[in-house]
């Protein structure tokens, strides 16, 4: 029989079997348990909830699901006794790889029934934010990698083992070790399936699918060399595994694939071109000072193009003008992202020797080159590559600088040279020239002016700022709206996707928060030229973070989700003005006590929610909708088992420990605290507490500056600590 | 009668189905607990008796199933064929039922023991708790009366027809999704959460008049349709 009419028959007896449509209905239930009961990924936007969680549990379960149907049907000759049979009419190293074929073939039917049925289910939850090529990419990446790497891994393991239980067990014990805590810090140990941390919504996942390609390359590569050797082992003429190795052997292309394979994912894998070789004890190591006082930076232009979307890669040409006033030639150090690799160093258009110090440091590594004698010195860097990730963040995916076709954001190190020497002013200017997708908006630290096109597709972008040089620029479908509050423009740059969630009394909203808090505790310092922007940025940031005139919001801020919140608000546009509000309690002053972990930015800014909607939809509904809400759920959390009885929460293992106290801390630091200042409110009046929180915001704290510690609120509001203690 | 007793045990336990069933319970049984029963129901604590029912409550659904399961070993197309050489027989008939039937309790209590077993194992690792007699009344009053009446009910139906031991296995899934009344609130747990709010802090177990006799009526119906299985028919 031909190998073709021997996968029909074997095809045909796979489908008339009991197991066979157990194992595509586990996997197509599978997902269903990722909307709930697991949920490996970390990120909360709406990709990563309904989309990674369901496909990566699937995936799981898909793999335990066909390494059981591939280990039955290995079995199956095996326990009837008709190998002697078989092996006698075809080789049975042929029957072998045909029976692997075949359960790969409904291994890869099955996913596409399942990428079919969970289609409409999670194009309707994502709704505004759904991508179908994303939902494709994550079936084909995420989805099929389990069922097929747990058939290949089962059918080699049994090849050696012949036997069922012991093979079962093994491939078993492969797949939780891989969901297990180490396993995930490590996007290559994942064998089953990809380490994906979160999925954007917004500005594309790039990121997640390049590592889930890469590692996948480097498992099949891996796994077909181990299932290539166990073929050698496939026993014959009543041999055993040394037997029928020896006699095999002399299918010699055999052990050569295998090997080559083998090699080829060592490779692969020793040279991942992603993640940095940070030191792992980062914490300890203390980089040298490098910076070379006798050189002064006057300003830096750079030039960068954007080599490949697909690839994430970027080249480009800084060029520096700096004053050496030493009369000496000067040995300069400037940092690098860790992926990108130097290609020439010129200074006053003569070549400059440089040296990769190979030292990965958060991302990062210095190159060395000597400085002319002169004066003054035009010092050009051409370099390129693609950004790479801090290993210590591997297991959040979480990369410094990024670059896909849907979204950009880079700074620093991370889009052009650093250089280690002393500034000549605060004004010292940068400015910077890139190309980008039409489709493309550059939002940048200082100014930006949108150039003309290019004619094949890409705008030039120029972008401006002075200062520190640490210009970060962020690129995508953003739109802009214009904000006004305390009198300076404030710039709310965001993805179009998210426009129908923002179209409603979500902008409205947004402004009343600003002009609440411009109003009640101060503007935000900043200038018409250089306006506060905040930005939108992926999830893979993990949250929201502020750098001068940058506030950054992560997108999942956005999502139906978040949106839809209690704890922030009662209706979404409440919680956008929560979000709002931490521009000013978060990353306009923070809150913070060493003896109240409680204490925090998330109380006073669910407290100032409270206030605003008290202003615009009344004293009652806000009254209903928040401090009700606040009593009621403090007053659980302290008729709580644990809260009660607290010696059992010293027993529990630290896991569930650390469960418990997160269910109780998300309480205190929203409600609690909230109702805290509402009681302070109470005691001494809701215009003095204004005032309060006015000279806080305004002056910072006193006991552990800049923080404001519960201390220097119980201070400025003459009030001890027992009066508004929590319930 | 009882070398049939062990081979009537040994089909319902030793196979693939029992396994998988027991494999389900125990991992569904491990989310349950370290995921909600761990932080306490209703205020009482992880292993108080409302906590524990709760969990009862909720693997109930699998309970019921694996119950339904082992009756699908006597019920079964094949099973009805074999009823005739076995008919022929010198075995009383109601005694070969009647040891099924403890072969099919047997099966169920192991696989209740089993999820009983791994919420002990749970208290003792994570809160070093020991006080397993106080769990009597609540595995008594919350799984016991279901899975009888599931064992009872199941073999009528598929006395009737194998099929409908199938569709009855649906039963308690599709219950645990409807709001029922205070009465039935056993089946999906709903009362556990709820009831022990209405009284005061750590209070011992009780239920309202109206479930127990729920419970009791279920309990009641379950063995009467044992019993007629037994003594009507004899076989199948």
């Amino acid at each position: 029989m031909s190998l073709r009419a021997l996968f029909r028959v074997e095809l045909g007896r796979l489908l008339c079997g009991r197991l066979t449509w157990l194992a595509v209905a586990a996997t197509l239930l599978g997902p269903l348990a990722g909307y709930g009961l697991y949920r490996p990924a970390y990120g909360d936007s709406m990709a990563s909830l309904y989309l990674a969680n369901p496909m990566l549990t699937g995936g799981l379960i898909g793999a335990a699901a066909f390494a059981l149907l591939m280990l039955a049907s290995l079995e199956k000759p095996r326990r009837s006794r008709i190998a002697a049979i078989t092996d006698a009419a075809l080789s049975p190293l042929r029957l072998a790889a045909v029976r692997l074929f075949s359960v790969l073939a409904m291994a890869v039917l099955t996913v596409l029934a399942t990428g079919l049925l969970y289609l409409p289910y999670t194009w309707y939850k994502l709704d505004i934010v759904f991508s179908l090529g994303d939902y494709w990419l994550a079936t084909a990446l995420i989805l099929l990698s389990g069922p097929v790497m747990g058939t290949l891994l089962a059918a080699a393991v049994d090849q050696f083992a012949y036997r069922l239980d012991i093979s079962l067990a093994v491939v078993l014990a492969c797949i939780v070790f891989s969901q297990g805590a180490w396993c995930s810090r490590f996007f290559l140990a994942q064998w089953c399936v990809p380490l994906v941390t979160a999925l954007s919504d917004a500005f594309g996942s790039a990121v997640i699918w390049r590592t889930a390609l890469y590692s996948r390359i480097v498992w099949l590569c891996l796994l077909t060399s181990l299932y290539l050797l166990s073929l050698l082992g496939v026993r014959q003429y009543g041999r055993g595994l040394i037997g029928s190795f020896a006699r095999h052997l002399r299918f010699a292309a055999l052990p050569l694939l295998a090997a080559t394979l083998a090699a080829g994912g060592g490779i692969l894998w020793a040279r991942q071109p992603f993640i940095d070789h940070s030191p792992s004890d980062w914490m300890s190591y203390q980089p040298e000072d490098r910076s070379n006082t006798a050189l002064t930076l006057a300003g830096t232009e750079i030039e960068a193009r954007i080599e490949s979307y697909l690839l994430g890669t970027l080249s480009g040409t800084a060029s520096y003008r700096i004053t050496n006033t030493s009369g000496e030639s000067q040995e300069l150090y400037f940092e690098l992202d860790s992926g990108y690799r130097v290609r020439e160093v010129t200074a006053n258009g003569n070549p400059v020797e440089w040296e990769d110090m190979c030292n990965d440091y958060i991302a990062a590594r210095e190159v060395r080159c000597v400085l002319p004698a002169e004066e003054q010195i035009t010092l050009v860097v051409e370099y390129g590559g693609m950004p790479k990730m801090w290993n210590a963040q591997e297991e959040l995916m979480s990369s410094a600088g990024f670059i896909s076709g849907k979204g950009i954001e880079l700074f620093g190190s991370h889009l052009a040279p650093s250089l280690l020497l002393q500034l000549a002013g605060e004004e010292t200017p940068v400015t910077l020239d890139i190309a980008l997708r039409d489709s493309m908006t550059l939002v940048s630290s200082g100014t930006t002016r949108r150039g003309a096109p290019n004619g094949d597709g890409t705008t030039n972008w120029h972008a401006e700022d002075a200062g520190a040089g640490e210009l970060r620029i962020f690129a995508g479908d953003y739109m802009c709206r214009t904000l006004e509050g305390g009198g300076f423009p404030i710039e709310f740059w965001y993805s179009a996707k998210y426009e129908p969630r923002l179209a409603g009394e979500g902008i409205d909203i947004m402004q009343e928060a600003i002009d609440y808090c411009t109003e009640h505790y101060g503007p935000r310092t900043f200038t018409q030229d250089k306006p506060f922007k905040i930005v939108q940025s992926t999830v893979f940031q993990f949250g929201g973070s502020a750098s001068g005139n940058i506030s950054q919001m992560g997108e999942s801020y956005f999502s139906d989700q978040n949106l839809a919140s209690p704890d922030k608000g009662a209706d979404s546009a409440e919680v956008l003005a929560h979000e709002i509000i931490h521009q000013w309690w978060g990353l306009g002053v923070s809150l913070a006590d060493m003896e109240d972990a409680n204490w925090t930015d998330e109380g006073m800014t669910t407290y100032s929610t409270y206030r605003l909607m008290a202003e615009l939809k009344g004293e009652e509904y806000a009254r209903a909708n928040y401090v009700e809400k606040w009593e009621r759920t403090t007053s659980q959390n302290a008729q709580s088992f644990y809260m009660r009885h607290p010696e059992y929460l010293a027993v529990l293992p630290e896991a569930y420990a650390a469960e418990v106290k997160a269910a109780a801390d998300s309480v205190n630091w929203y409600d609690g605290t909230a109702l805290m200042i509402y009681r302070a409110e109470q005691k001494i009046g809701r215009e003095r507490l204004d005032a309060v929180l006015a000279r806080l915001y305004t002056q910072g704290g006193g006991e552990l500056p800049p923080y404001i510690t519960l201390g220097d609120f119980l201070n400025a509001c003459d009030l001890e600590e027992g009066e508004i203690g929590r319930a | 009668m009882r070398k049939v007793f062990v081979c009537e045990l040994r089909r319902l336990l030793l196979n693939k189905f029992f396994f998988g069933i027991l494999a389900a319970v125990l991992l569904y049984g491990w989310l349950l607990l370290s995921g909600e029963v761990i932080l306490g129901v209703a205020y009482t604590a992880p292993f108080s008796p409302w906590s524990f029912g709760y969990y009862l409550a909720r693997l109930l659904p699998l309970l019921w199933v694996g119950t339904l399961f082992f009756l699908t070993f006597f019920t079964s197309e094949g099973e009805r064929r074999t009823a005739v050489l076995t008919g022929a027989t010198a075995v009383d008939p109601r005694r070969f039922a009647g040891v099924r039937c403890m072969a099919l309790l047997l099966g169920m209590l192991l696989l209740l023991g089993a999820a009983v077993l791994l919420a002990a194992v749970f208290f003792a690792y994570t809160l070093h708790w020991h006080d397993w007699g106080s769990l009597l009344l609540p595995l008594l009053a919350v799984a016991v009366p279901p899975l009888v009446f599931a064992a009872g009910s199941g073999w009528l139906l598929g006395g009737a027809c194998p099929w409908l031991v199938y569709g009855w296995m649906l039963a308690p899934f599709i219950l645990s999704a409807l709001p029922l009344p205070e009465a039935l609130g056993l089946w999906n747990g709903t009362l556990l959460r709820s009831y022990p709010l209405t009284l005061p802090a750590d209070p011992p177990f009780t239920l309202p008049a109206a479930v127990w006799v729920a419970q009791g009526l279920l309990l009641l119906a379950g063995i009467l349709l044992l019993g007629m299985r037994i003594f009507r028919r004899g076989r199948l």
